[in-house]
């Protein structure tokens, strides 16, 4: 049955979400805290960087997948690198991608125990998340990308909905005075601070589901542009509403939505 | 080829399937029809001359109650016996006896001829009636059908305040004509097969020749094709044994009563599998969406309909999750609700013995009891019961201490969000799905509650229906320039809806200027 491909095809818009949920990751919870370390109360300038980069890596990975059509990372790699470069940099690839699904679990998992779970046993959580992304694995690339376009509207719309309520009870005054950070310091912060766009990588393995002849390069550059739009703006939000502060709080994210008040809601924690 | 040990007949095996070729010696067809028939009371079969002195011999057969008898006396009894051989003219009686027969004695044009006995067996058991005449090797089949049946009623499991109220019945041809009322286009098809070794049951697919695609078309025959079983009684067998994912609890086909739907859903580029004896109608492919359209929603207002649309949804979310966002929150995260709301929690749920999940199960298995003696009983009875349940063994399970008040209006709000869906067998599975999410979450609350609903989601992305992803238009709509959006959560302006959905062939996909 070929009336659509099975297992073949995503959609531009599917590659967008899944490159803006894999951008809002955990790292999302403890960036302002990092930005602070770096920068103080222009610690948004270094995230501003970091969209900057990420866009530009992003365009770069699209240009590239883009030089053999639906060809996947080894592929692509070895039609520019050689082929014994591509195996390298495929198995370069795949460390580094177990390496940060296994932070990024990790960082679930702290944060899941000190506000949900206090006494459930670590290892069940594991087992249960695990379980749930081996069956999303299991059902191929076009039920994830399904998947992340559902998620995408269902997550991403009432995240901004609680951003916009925390507008309401920020001081922008903690933002001031900007421009105080050193160059250096700034971009010491941005290539550091990378890790926030750590699921950009998706791109490089996705990129071979795209359908031939569709815009990737400007669509992808697009979500990762839209990505650092939400990502500065929780950061300023969190920044404008602990002002220098926010350096002590070890999940700032967290603790401000906890503060919020939705109004007429009968939700108490929101981070939760 | 092999001899048939009955009589001198041979049989030729074609394809696998048995022909035996009508004997020209009409006694040799009479014995080997009667003898397929020993002891089948309702078989009659009647050997006789018709058009008076030196007539002809002929051997008529028929299923008792299968043929319409008034049909049956006035076009062919009554024509056969008045027939006067003798006095036809002499052009007539040198033409061919069997076409004089045929052409004379028989008042309708509704006959066919069959050259084997196989074919005249299926007719005769579908209610048409044989007429084999001496000394030719052929059988006049005349359309006797007509059993008795309950008419065209009221639809039961779809109903609504404005629209028609005719329902499908349980003969195909009243069905077919029913869609055929609504669709008056010569591209409408209407291509009939038979399904099952011995039910030998009709079914047709009604489409809209230029509208469906046809790679969907050809697939759905491969899949009918493929079944090989003895027997069919219902489009709810069909629907098991063409879907995808057999394993799923969530319909991938969809059934309806409603001729408008049904109409409705071909004009849209989908195919309608009419099965005989059945009142349901099986339409492919289907997306869940589809599962939350009701014929009505297009003959009221948009802005009604969509506010109602929103509801299903709604519902439909509260049917899945609402037990185990409760029980999630009683055992786990009672901080996540006011303190005053803690508080009556607490209160409620102080002098009951069981867990908030085990008070869930209880009155939900009682409800569900309910529900099932409900649809048993129905009429008058069904309603006392769901007055007995509803009102007494609530308030008695409460007074009596088994469940806390709070679980009772959780349990009803669940139960009044199923009948919001208007599809049955879309609630069916959210109604077993709601016990995988309760059980989830009563181990690990709110990450139970969310890994549940990201399985279940997981599951619907990743099914299809004869292609066709499940979840369009809220994935994969991209493909369709989100046009099914527009008959989505919510039911935008008539005039808004100017394409057809994805199932349409894409020449075709315009169906308003």
């Amino acid at each position: 049955m070929t009336v659509l491909s099975c297992n073949e095809r995503i959609t531009l818009r599917q590659l967008q979400m899944l490159i803006i949920l894999s951008a809002m990751g955990t790292g999302l919870i403890v960036l302002p805290r990092r930005v602070a370390e770096y920068a103080a109360q222009d610690g948004w300038l270094i995230v501003l960087g970091l969209t900057a980069l990420a866009m530009a890596l992003t365009a770069l990975i699209a240009a590239a997948a883009r030089t053999k059509a639906n060809a996947s990372f080894v592929v692509y790699t070895g039609y520019a690198l050689s082929r014994p470069v591509a195996h390298v940099c495929g198995v370069f690839l795949w460390v580094k991608l177990v390496l940060a699904a296994g932070l990024e679990m990790r960082s679930f998992l702290v944060i899941t125990r000190q506000v949900l779970l206090k006494d459930t046993p670590v290892y069940i959580i594991a087992a249960v998340m695990v379980g749930v992304c081996a069956y999303a694995a299991v059902k191929g690339i076009e039920t994830r990308a399904r998947v992340a376009e559902v998620l995408g509207i269902v997550l991403v719309l009432p995240l901004i909905f609680l951003f916009v309520v925390a507008l309401m009870d920020i001081d922008l005054s903690n933002l001031l005075p900007v421009f105080t950070a050193s160059p250096e310091r700034l971009l010491s912060g941005t290539l550091r601070l990378g890790f926030v766009f750590t699921g950009l990588e998706c791109l490089l393995l996705v990129s071979t589901y795209v359908a031939p002849g569709k815009k990737m390069g400007r669509a992808a550059v697009g979500a990762v542009g839209l990505a650092g739009v939400i990502i500065t703006a929780v950061t300023v939000i969190t920044l404008a509403k602990f002002g220098a502060s926010v350096a002590d709080e070890p999940w700032p994210v967290l603790r401000m939505m906890d503060m919020l008040n939705l109004p007429g809601s009968f939700i108490e924690r929101q981070e939760a | 080829m092999y001899i048939f040990t009955h009589s001198v007949q041979i049989k030729a095996m074609e394809n696998d399937k048995t022909i035996t070729p009508i004997s020209p010696h009409i006694k040799e067809n009479m014995r080997h029809i009667e003898a397929l028939f020993t002891d089948s009371q309702d078989f009659i079969g009647r050997y006789f001359p018709v058009g008076g002195k030196n007539a002809p011999w002929i051997y008529m057969a028929y299923v008792d109650m299968m043929s319409d008898r008034g049909l049956f006396d006035m076009t062919i009894i009554r024509h056969l016996f008045e027939m006067d051989w003798g006095a036809l003219s002499p052009e007539e009686k040198g033409q061919d006896l069997y076409t004089a027969i045929k052409d004379r004695g028989i008042a309708t044009v509704d006959f066919s001829e069959a050259d084997n006995m196989e074919d005249v067996l299926y007719f005769m058991l579908a209610g048409d009636t044989a007429v084999f005449v001496d000394g030719y090797d052929k059988v006049i089949v005349i359309a006797t059908r007509g059993f008795p049946n309950r008419g065209i009623q009221s639809a039961e499991t779809e109903i609504v305040v404005q629209g028609p109220r005719e329902a499908f019945s349980e003969v195909m041809r009243f069905n077919t004509a029913l869609i055929r009322r609504r669709i008056r286009d010569t591209g409408l098809k209407v291509k009939q097969s038979k399904l099952g070794v011995r039910s030998q049951t009709d079914i047709a697919l009604m489409y809209v020749e230029d509208i469906v695609r046809p790679e969907v078309l050809r697939e759905v025959e491969r899949r009918l094709e493929k079944i090989n079983i003895d027997g069919v009684m219902d489009a709810g067998c069909v629907e098991q044994l063409i879907e995808e994912s057999w394993l799923s609890p969530f319909p991938q086909i969809q059934l309806t009563e409603r001729p408008d739907k049904a109409a409705a859903s071909i004009l849209e580029g989908r195919i309608a599998i009419i099965v005989d004896c059945s009142p349901f109608v099986l339409l492919v492919p289907v997306s869940l969406n589809a599962f939350f359209q009701a014929s009505e929603d297009y003959y009221s207002r948009w802005q009604v309909m969509s506010l109602t649309r929103m509801l299903r949804f709604i519902g439909a979310l509260i049917a899945v999750a609402l037990p185990g966002a409760y029980v999630a929150v009683a055992l786990y995260h009672p901080s996540m609700i006011p303190l005053l709301m803690v508080e009556k929690l607490a209160e409620a749920s102080r002098a009951v013995p069981f867990p908030a999940v085990m008070e869930i199960i209880i009155l939900d298995a009682a409800f569900e009891l309910l529900r099932e003696a409900g649809i048993r009983l129905r009429n008058a009875s069904g309603g006392t019961i769901g007055i007995v349940g509803g009102l007494i063994i609530g308030q008695a399970a409460v007074e009596a201490g088994l469940v806390s008040p709070i679980v009772v209006i959780i349990v009803a709000m669940t139960g009044i969000a199923t009948f919001s869906i208007p599809s049955v067998s879309l609630v069916y599975g959210f109604r077993l799905i709601k016990y995988f999410i309760l059980i989830l979450a009563a181990a690990l609350g709110f990450i139970g509650l969310w890994a549940g609903l990201l399985i279940t989601l997981i599951h619907l992305a990743g099914m299809r229906s004869f292609g066709f992803p499940y979840l369009m238009p809220f994935a994969a709509g991209e493909m369709n320039r989100y046009e099914e959006m527009k008959d989505g959560i919510f039911r935008f302006p008539l005039k808004r809806m100017k394409r057809r959905p994805f199932y349409a062939n894409p020449k075709q996909n315009k169906r308003m200027e």
